[in-house]
């Protein structure tokens, strides 16, 4: 395209040219020389540029690693500060004056990159060095390489995008303490010691369990020695065992909680708990697993108690907690806005008017096979009502009304033809109505999309027209290519009569059948935690997570459900406001609303013989952890 | 400051500019352009280029200033020395004004070579003139199609001489840009990239389908979404008021 230098720059040379041969040629010859000379000029300059970008733009090469400590790394630690480095090499020939920028990631906010400007010369390499700083697990997700082409002049400027997708885990910060306080016990054990839970088994553990008498072959300083003087014979203390427990944690990642900005959705805010929970039980040698749960199904990690499986943990918990909420009920309109402007920066070459064509037609608003097109159809057929001898005698009345004398018959005429003409103005306004704004550049950028999807989606041209025809396809699938590419699509919280969309009471379902799995199969005393949004539900749709509550508590396993507290509502119930605004009564409605829900729910689940943690939205892991671990301890005290 | 090899072209191109219009038009025209070329270039002012080019061709036709007699010989009169090397001067000037200040914006190193440019203006001048001339001298031969005859210019009338220029010229330029604009497509075509091509097949293949499954969207919808893109508000009840009051002037007006 042309720089505004170029613009001015044509827009003088060409007229000079142009109008200097038409007119001066055989009077002034030096006219119409300068402006052929200039004009020639700024050809030869267009075409040298074209040349050198065709040629250049398949053989841009880019490598992409992420440093920390001085290594390249594939994952990196939230709170960290690791370098995006980026590589860019031309494989052949060159490029005079570029301008390259990496993309930064969508959802990270705060971040420069690092521009490269100058010539870019084939086997002179250029490192492009972006620091960036996760401010929440997640993932963090890089498209490519933005470059602008301008040739010596700065007359022209081409910019395309060189796709090289990248996308690293943020892993959430270590915990440097051990293990928990509060120790647990377990009536059966069927794994491997240590750990931390007592088991009233003779083992190698630090509680005494009993006294018997000694056998050969016990050690000697198992004796008990005072017991031994006073029974005369030799007595051997027995300790119990300390064993590890399997912990299985039940993360919602469904839509509901994916709402809310990055890094503090309830997911990301709960599947940050779990890591700690995780480091915690691994600390303690438990088996840690994992299941990742949302209406459509459950994604498992069974439990082990590696480094590299915890490693595996994080890392899914980081998927989880970068997961975006799918648009729901939102008009295809408002999602085409951001979905083209995505496309324009990331996919611009797909865009390009040579290969996504806007066909003229395309913007007429065809009449029929709309209510607008029965109405051009009946008048269409309105003068043959003419027909009848009645209404024709008084429409030739009406004709010789207005008519000069003599001529009536073409009054007759002009009314019968009335309806043929207002019908082709109605016909002509409705379809010419397409190609105005508003609806033009809405058109086109769902054109240009579809366009993009279909070929994406390598679905045809059939699913080409559904996207521009249906706008429930078209909002679906713009709503995935946000999501897909990180970008926090728009949400409509509230459906057209009211309702909540994100409740997402069919998580309650999967979870339950985790639960109802887990218990079936566990020949031990294991630990679930459920990391949920549950507040908001009734008792009815809570009823089979309560069963399955119930179920596992009675082989005596423990089940603790954390909750995660909304931001906006306040922690404590403050009292009735006063002389005070209608939005503060709302809110105050609002909260005490949550609260009483949140009690409820609490009373159901602690009825079931599940505990209840509330995850506040400032409370650090190691708090909400502390909590975790009073629960883990209930009834471990002798 | 050292200043760069393009400032420098850009001043001697400047004084070559000054001193060709001073030997062909005269000492203030000259003057005039120089200081407005100088004076551009020291205050890196940008429009200074298209600006240079237009008061050059002004002055070249009105040396005085004042639009009243202008001055110059036709394209039959062939051509000198001294005007091409105002045509190359301004063009040198050109791309070097604009080369500096991409420098200086971008600090890009100095490091290209001073000849192209003054090469490429020598070209530009040399070009221009022969394409003048083609333009000039010859228009198609309207009876026998891609055939040129030589202008008569005692015969022809000046407004057959301008259709004839303009008819040369559009072809000249529309070969050129045509011809440039289809190579790159042609090259383009060649070095598209998978998922390029994708869009431009699914795209073609839309194009030729698309009344076709226009009309299968509507059948799939059916009743179920019979205004899916939206209807149109006013329309029926306009209608509806037309023909209601057309049916009761009708019916008043008649009704004796």
């Amino acid at each position: 395209v042309l720089t505004p230098r170029g613009r001015w720059f044509l827009a003088a040379a060409g007229p000079t040219a142009v109008g200097g041969t038409l007119v001066l040629a055989g009077a002034a010859a030096l006219v119409p020389l300068l402006g052929m000379a200039a004009l020639g000029w700024f050809l030869a300059r267009w075409a040298a540029f074209a040349w050198q970008v065709r040629q250049a733009r398949g053989r841009l090469v880019v490598r992409r690693e992420l440093r920390a400590g001085g290594r390249a790394v594939s994952s990196v630690w939230a709170y960290s500060n690791p370098v995006v480095r980026l590589t860019v090499e031309l494989t052949a020939g060159s490029l005079p004056r570029v301008v390259l920028a990496d993309r930064p990631p969508a959802d990270l906010d705060g971040v420069e990159p690092d521009e490269h400007v100058g010539r870019l010369v084939a086997g002179s390499p250029v490192v492009i060095d972006t620091p960036v700083k996760p401010t929440a697990m997640g993932v963090l997700r890089f498209e490519g390489l933005a470059v602008r082409a301008f040739d010596p002049c700065g007359l022209f400027e081409a910019r395309w995008f060189v796709r090289h997708v990248t996308e690293v885990p943020v892993l959430p910060p270590l915990l440097s303490a051990a293990g928990g306080k509060q120790r647990g016990v377990k009536r059966v054990n069927a794994l491997p010691p240590p750990g931390l839970y007592r088991l009233r088994r003779p083992g190698g553990g630090g509680e005494l369990l009993d006294l018997r008498d000694y056998r050969p072959g016990d050690p000697p300083k198992t004796i008990a020695w005072k017991a031994s003087a006073r029974r005369d014979r030799l007595i051997t203390k027995e300790f119990e065992s300390d064993v590890p427990v399997r912990v299985l944690l039940l993360l919602d990642a469904s839509t509901g909680a994916r709402v809310g900005p990055a890094g503090e959705s309830a997911v990301a805010r709960l599947a940050m708990v779990a890591a700690g929970v995780a480091q915690s039980a691994a600390a303690g040698r438990d088996l840690v697993g994992l299941a990742v749960c949302d209406e459509d199904g459950v994604e498992l990690l069974s439990p082990a108690r590696t480094a590299a499986h915890r490693v595996r943990v994080l890392r899914e918990l980081a998927r989880a907690a970068a997961r975006l909420p799918h648009p729901a009920g939102v008009s295809a309109e408002r999602l085409s806005k951001p979905a083209h402007a995505l496309a324009s920066e990331v996919y611009p070459d797909l865009l390009a008017a040579d290969l996504n064509a806007l066909p003229l037609g395309l913007f007429w608003r065809p009449a029929l096979g709309r209510r607008i097109g029965w109405l051009v159809v009946g008048l269409f057929f309105l003068p043959f009502v003419a027909l009848i001898p009645v209404v024709l005698e008084r429409l030739a009345r009406l004709a010789n009304l207005f008519a000069p004398a003599g001529y009536g018959w073409a009054g007759l005429l002009g009314l019968l033809l009335l309806p043929w003409v207002f019908g082709g103005l109605v016909w002509f306004v409705h379809g010419v109505r397409g190609m105005l704004p508003p609806h033009r550049p809405q058109t086109a950028r769902r054109k240009a999309l579809a366009a993009v999807f279909a070929a994406a989606d390598r679905s045809g041209p059939a699913m080409l027209q559904r996207y521009v025809e249906d706008d429930e396809a078209f909002a679906d699938r713009a709503g995935r290519f946000l999501t897909a590419h990180r970008v926090r699509p728009p949400l409509a919280l509230v459906g057209p009569d009211g309702e909540d969309l994100y409740r997402s009471p069919g998580k309650v379902a999967v979870l339950a059948g985790v639960l109802v799995r887990a218990t079936a199969v566990a020949r031990d005393n294991e630990l679930y935690v459920i990391f949920a949004d549950l507040a908001e539900l009734t008792a009815d749709e809570l009823a089979p997570l309560l069963a399955a509550v119930r179920a596992a508590r009675a082989r005596h396993h423990a089940v603790a459900v954390m909750v995660p507290w909304p931001a906006d509502v306040p922690a404590d119930l403050p009292g009735i406001p006063h002389r005070v605004k209608l939005a503060g009564v709302v809110r105050y409605a609002q909260a005490s609303r949550y609260h009483r829900q949140f009690a409820a729910v609490r009373t159901l689940l602690t009825a079931a013989g599940a505990t209840l943690i509330r995850a506040d939205a400032g409370d650090p892991v190691r708090r909400v952890l502390d909590k975790l671990d009073r629960v883990r301890g209930v009834g471990g005290r002798r | 400051m050292t200043p760069s090899a393009d400032t420098l072209v850009a001043l001697g191109s400047a004084a070559v500019l000054a001193a060709g219009l001073f030997a062909e038009r005269g000492g203030s025209a000259g003057l005039a352009v120089g200081a407005v070329a100088v004076v551009g270039l020291l205050a890196r002012w940008r429009p200074t280029p298209p600006l240079l080019l237009l008061l050059t061709a002004y002055l070249c036709l009105f040396p005085d200033g004042r639009p009243v007699e202008p001055v110059g010989r036709g394209v039959s009169a062939g051509v000198r020395v001294g005007e091409l090397l105002i045509a190359a001067a301004v063009v040198a000037y050109t791309a070097a004004f604009y080369r500096t200040l991409t420098a200086r914006v971008e600090g890009a190193d100095d490091a290209d070579p001073v000849w192209p440019t003054v090469a490429a203006a020598a070209t530009a001048a040399v070009g221009g003139w022969a394409a003048l001339v083609v333009v000039a001298r010859y228009q198609p031969d309207y009876a026998r199609p891609l055939r040129f005859v030589r202008v008569n210019e005692f015969v022809a009338t000046p407004l057959e001489q301008i259709v004839g220029r303009f008819v040369m010229l559009a072809g000249l330029l529309g070969a050129l840009v045509g011809g440039a604009a289809g190579g790159l497509w042609l090259l383009r075509l060649n070095r598209l990239t998978p998922a390029e091509a994708r869009v431009l097949l699914v795209d073609t293949r839309w194009r030729e389908t698309r009344s076709e499954l226009a009309r299968a969207e509507a059948w799939r919808f059916g009743e179920a979404k019979p205004d899916r893109r939206g209807g149109c508000g006013w329309c029926g009840p306009a209608v509806l008021a037309f023909a209601g009051t057309f049916g009761l002037v009708l019916y008043y007006l008649t009704r004796g």
